[in-house]
């Protein structure tokens, strides 16, 4: 609880932004006075994508928590390894006693610490690879006919997923694994595309529709 | 009654042999290891094994939001209890003294004393009951880290 003093810097602050809000708004109200009345243009009707950052990172988080449970359900059917795994257990119920990251702790996280989960996914090859192994675990040698290469050239693309955690590699058959963080980070880049796509195309949009001032508005 | 049978010798494997070998688990026992037979009234059931072996286990479940669990490999020294079918006669020969003597025992009876001792700290003894497995390749290692 805010005890009076804190209340009272409050209060202050409070007014002080209201008090800034009315001279923003007077001077709006000058500006357009002064201003000339702009040509009158044919009405475009334009969808203006909303980016709502703290709605995204709110969505990620349940997403999360969806696949979380998904895994307890399949989990549910392997009544021994359940057991045997619980502390691998890292959905629900321990996410539900963490606090979850405000959108500045989000902003706050450094390049160096976004590369680590990023900067292995950087390449199509990585990206192939991981939409492969989605459908179960795979041979290096399936894995080679799948992506077309071969020896060394594979394994530089499958080593930073595998050092990243997001493919495990079985030792007795060699069968490679896309990890429930693998699959996290795939579907995760494959969302990040999907928002990425559908802003860039509303700007293309909105471009095409806006007039040139070269041309005077003639368009 | 489970014991070595003393009758059978020792035999040394010449070429690597997967005693184990499952989707999840491999066991592959290499050149130079000593074995002798583990029998269960008279009927081989396994056997006794002396020497550099590798094993890799797969600790993999998966579901359909992508694979838990981890992978291990690593080597297994001194004696291990193998039940189950095994294709080990196909890939050994009797052991000569010196290859007795190359893992420090003197002779056969010496090896043989020392399997039977293995199974007693295993705790399998003369009327332990095991079952095992017919196919080779898909029977249980008993083997512990410290060597016995």
């Amino acid at each position: 609880m805010y005890d009076e003093e804190e209340l009272s810097d409050l209060r202050k602050e409070l007014e002080e932004i209201r008090q800034l809000k009315e001279s923003l708004k007077a001077e709006i109200a000058g500006i357009r006075r002064d201003s000339p009345r702009p040509k009158a243009r044919p009405k475009v009707h334009i969808e203006t994508p909303i980016v709502d950052l703290s709605g995204l990172t709110e969505s990620l988080e349940v997403m999360m928590e969806d696949i979380g449970d998904q895994i307890q359900d399949s989990l549910g059917n392997l009544h021994d390894a359940k057991e045997r795994i619980r502390e691998k257990r890292i959905f629900r119920t321990a996410r539900r006693d963490r606090p979850r990251m405000r959108d500045s702790e989000v902003e706050a996280i450094p390049p160096e610490r976004v590369a680590a989960y990023i900067g292995p996914l950087g390449s199509e090859e990585r990206l192939r690879i991981l939409d492969f192994l989605k459908s179960g675990g795979k041979t290096f040698n399936e894995l080679e006919q799948h992506t077309g290469r071969t020896g060394s050239s594979l394994t530089h693309h499958l080593n930073p997923l595998v050092n990243a955690g997001y493919v495990i590699k079985g030792e007795v058959r060699g069968t490679y694994y896309v990890t429930v963080e693998g699959s996290l980070a795939y579907r995760l880049s494959q969302w990040l595309t999907s928002r990425l796509e559908s802003e860039m195309e509303g700007r293309r949009y909105r471009d095409d529709d806006e007039p040139d001032d070269d041309l005077g508005g003639w368009y | 009654m489970i014991e070595v049978n003393p009758n059978t010798g020792v035999k040394v494997v010449v070429d690597p042999i997967e005693v184990i070998s499952t989707e999840k688990v491999l066991v592959k026992v290499q050149p130079g290891c000593l074995w002798t037979e583990l029998v269960q009234d008279g009927r081989q059931i396994g056997a006794v094994i002396h020497g550099p072996a590798e094993y890799a286990f797969d600790a993999i479940a998966e579901t359909e939001e992508g694979a838990l669990g981890k992978s291990f490999r690593g080597d297994m020294g001194g004696f291990k209890i193998y039940v189950g079918g095994t294709d080990l006669h196909g890939s050994s020969r009797e052991a000569s003294h010196e290859e007795l003597l190359t893992r420090d025992f003197s002779s056969s009876e010496a090896f043989i004393e020392c399997a039977g001792g293995a199974l007693g700290l295993h705790n399998m003894h003369h009327d332990s009951d095991i079952k095992s497995s017919g196919s080779p390749g898909e029977g249980v290692v008993i083997w512990s880290d410290d060597g016995v």
